[in-house]
């Protein structure tokens, strides 16, 4: 099995699943899916890459960055293309499907949602700067 | 085969070319049908009888259905026409590119090589035209009337008596209870029949859809079990698609059919007509013969047929198609709420604009829940981060509308499409060009935004606008349009085309008007009355 795709899958699965690991069948099918969409970065997306491998840290602000700034980049593709996956295994599943929101969890769901309109500001000015 | 002469060479399988088939065959005509006749063969296996949810809880290999062997089923970048076909279905459009090529920097059609042809994919709204859109289409209204009625009792339509009933299935008889609806279709519904007065008062009328989607089983066809999984497999036939009508027909000695033909041209001998064509796995000229040759590829299709028939390089040819948009809208009361478990993935409402209430320009839009086309298909449209995104759509899901917009269609001069010569293997390309005037552009917008405000009233707020390109509503039509006057390349009103014996076009060619609802109903209804027309001035050799 390719061992960078394998890397990518469980670094970008972890990041996904809110620190959950991925199962093994959709670190499988996400090595897979690579080799059959031919989706290569080019040699900035590579370094990029391998510096979100190193620093998994920083994946929710550029990923949230590039969806502003370069919402058809390699990175946001991968990205796409694993959580297509992951909602596709049944393990996954609850965290995919909607469910009845108690009232702290819809404030919840506010406040994430504001959150994530931050974090596309912070990851937009991030990622202009790595450029 | 290549010697025998039939009554009647019937071209593609789809919705127009089953139910002109059926009619002839029924009458006992012999009859051939031509066609490539694409199939799922990979999918239709895999897909479990179960509802949605319970797959995506369950069922470890769910991949293969909802992303495909190939992960065909995962988009690329960019809305394209076509983009939402799942991968059971992604078979409609097999061999297109290859067989059916086309240029275009403005048009974006979907065509289709497979049995059953575009019906595979069809949305099953059925509405039957007025007599105003009917006359303006250049189609008669008593001839049509009858049409409507055999095509209905042959495919099974479920219809509500309500406010959409006159725009919809008003005149047929024999209907299905309507489909249930969901929740959050239901408050939208009963909002509306609140307010029904302002809404009547601007011209907007709502209510359930009629669809070719059986509430009621139908011979071996089964009544709708609300599984959601309407966009993956048609395993119990509830939902009507022409390749049953097909399996039917099969079973008679009168019929006839021929996969793995493409149709190039044909040629009048008399009072005969030879058509040939292209085997499509082997690459060999084939060619038959018939008294009558019925086209029914599709309007695209049989423009190719007919100015390649012609030698008519060049010529242009007026196209219409219903411009389409579709807007996502938010319902407030229901984010963050459970998602009805049984419940279907067709349209659940239909609501039509009416501002002159004379049916003769009537705008319409269907609203969809959506879940089964998974999250991973709007997760891409949000400029998030992915992991908010899931956490948002998640949340989102229960409260999204999609409300798929249609308009009117007639003719213009920057609408039409031309066959130019091409280093294809058949050495040309249909070329089309599709541009809407100012005038045209303005009344489309005006009308969508009459919609979104409609919704809002209904307490639905609109997030965005969704445009894939002209060529998206698959609605197209006008080619060979319907004229009294003998001349090359149109259609007398009994489907025949000018200039021709034995030569009569049975889809959507003829229509010189296209009404803003759908018009898969009304095209199998010309189709039957084609082919009845035929059988009266013919004797049919039994």
């Amino acid at each position: 099995m390719n061992q960078q795709h394998q890397s990518e899958a469980l670094v970008f699965g972890r990041y996904l699943l809110n620190g959950i690991e991925p199962v093994d069948s959709a670190v499988v099918l996400y090595v897979q899916a690579m080799e059959r969409l031919a989706i290569v970065p080019s040699s900035d997306e590579q370094r990029l890459l391998d510096r979100l491998l190193l620093h998994p840290m920083l994946l929710p602000l550029v990923d949230a960055g590039l969806a502003l700034a370069n919402p058809r980049s390699v990175i946001r593709r991968k990205l796409f293309v694993l959580s297509a996956i992951l909602e596709t295994q049944p393990a996954h599943a609850a965290v995919y499907l909607p469910y009845e929101h108690s009232p702290v969890q819809h404030l919840k769901a506010i406040f994430s949602a504001v959150f994530a309109g931050l974090r596309a500001a912070f990851g937009f000015i991030l990622v202009k700067l790595i450029a | 085969m290549k010697d025998k002469l039939f009554d009647f060479i019937v071209v593609g399988s789809g919705c127009t070319g089953a139910m002109a088939a059926q009619t002839l065959v029924e009458h006992g005509a012999k009859v051939l049908m031509l066609d490539v006749g694409k199939k799922d063969e990979r999918y239709k296996q895999v897909i479990p009888d179960l509802d949605f949810t319970s797959i995506r809880e369950q069922k470890n290999d769910q991949h293969r259905i909802f992303l495909g062997d190939d992960f065909e089923g995962i988009p690329t970048p960019g809305v394209k026409t076509g983009a939402q076909l799942t991968p059971p279905r992604r078979y409609l459009m097999e061999g297109v590119s290859r067989w059916l090529p086309l240029l275009s920097d403005t048009f974006f059609p979907m065509e289709s090589l497979a049995y059953g042809g575009l019906g595979g994919g069809w949305g099953l709204g059925c509405c039957v035209f007025s007599d105003a859109e009917l006359q303006q289409s250049g189609m008669d209204s008593q001839r049509m009337a009858e049409a409507y009625q055999t095509v209905s009792r042959r495919i099974g339509i479920a219809s509500a008596s309500d406010d959409a009933l006159p725009f919809t299935s008003g005149p047929l008889k024999d209907v299905m209870p309507a489909i249930e609806i969901d929740r959050g279709s239901s408050r939208l519904l009963s909002t509306y029949k609140k307010q029904k007065k302002g809404f009547n008062s601007r011209g907007f009328y709502m209510g359930k859809p009629a669809l070719a989607l059986l509430t009621e089983d139908k011979g071996d066809r089964k009544k709708l079990d609300y599984q959601d999984m309407e966009f993956y497999s048609d395993a119990k036939k509830s939902a009507y698609r022409p390749w049953i009508t097909v399996d039917e027909l099969k079973k008679h000695n009168n019929f006839t059919y021929v996969s793995e033909c493409l149709v190039m041209r044909y040629a009048e001998l008399g009072d005969a007509v030879s058509v040939s064509g292209i085997h499509t796995e082997t690459g060999a000229n084939i060619e038959f013969k018939a008294r009558k040759l019925l086209l029914a590829p599709g309007v695209l299709g049989t423009a190719r047929i007919v100015l390649r028939s012609a030698n008519a390089v060049d010529q242009r040819l007026p196209l219409l198609s219903n411009p389409y948009c579709y807007v996502p809208c938010i319902q407030p009361r229901f984010l963050g709420s459970a998602m009805d478990r049984h419940t279907t993935g067709m349209a659940q409402l239909s609501l039509f604009h009416d501002p002159r209430g004379d049916q003769s320009d009537v705008g319409m839009a269907s609203i969809y829940s959506y879940r089964s086309l998974m999250l991973f298909r709007v997760m891409e449209q949000a400029p998030l981060a992915f992991r908010d995104s899931r956490k948002l759509f998640q949340y989102l899901l229960p409260a999204i509308k999609i409300m798929g917009i249609h308009h009117t269609e007639k003719p213009g001069d920057q609408k039409y499409l031309q066959l130019q010569k091409a280093s294809t293997y058949s050495g040309d390309s249909l070329k089309a060009v599709y541009i809407l005037s100012e005038t045209e552009n303005q009344k489309v917008l005006s009308r969508e935004q009459s919609f979104v405000k409609a919704m809002r009233s209904l307490g639905c707020y609109a997030l965005s606008k969704i445009d894939p390109g002209h060529g998206s509503s698959i609605h197209y039509a006008g080619t060979l349009p319907f004229s009294e006057k003998e001349g090359m390349f149109t259609l007398a009103k009994d489907g025949r085309l000018h200039g021709s014996k034995s030569v009569y076009v049975a889809d959507g060619s003829g229509f010189r008007f296209l009404p803003a609802k759908g018009l898969t109903l009304s095209l199998m209804a010309n189709a039957h009355a084609v082919a009845k027309g035929l059988l009266n001035t013919e004797s049919v050799h039994r």
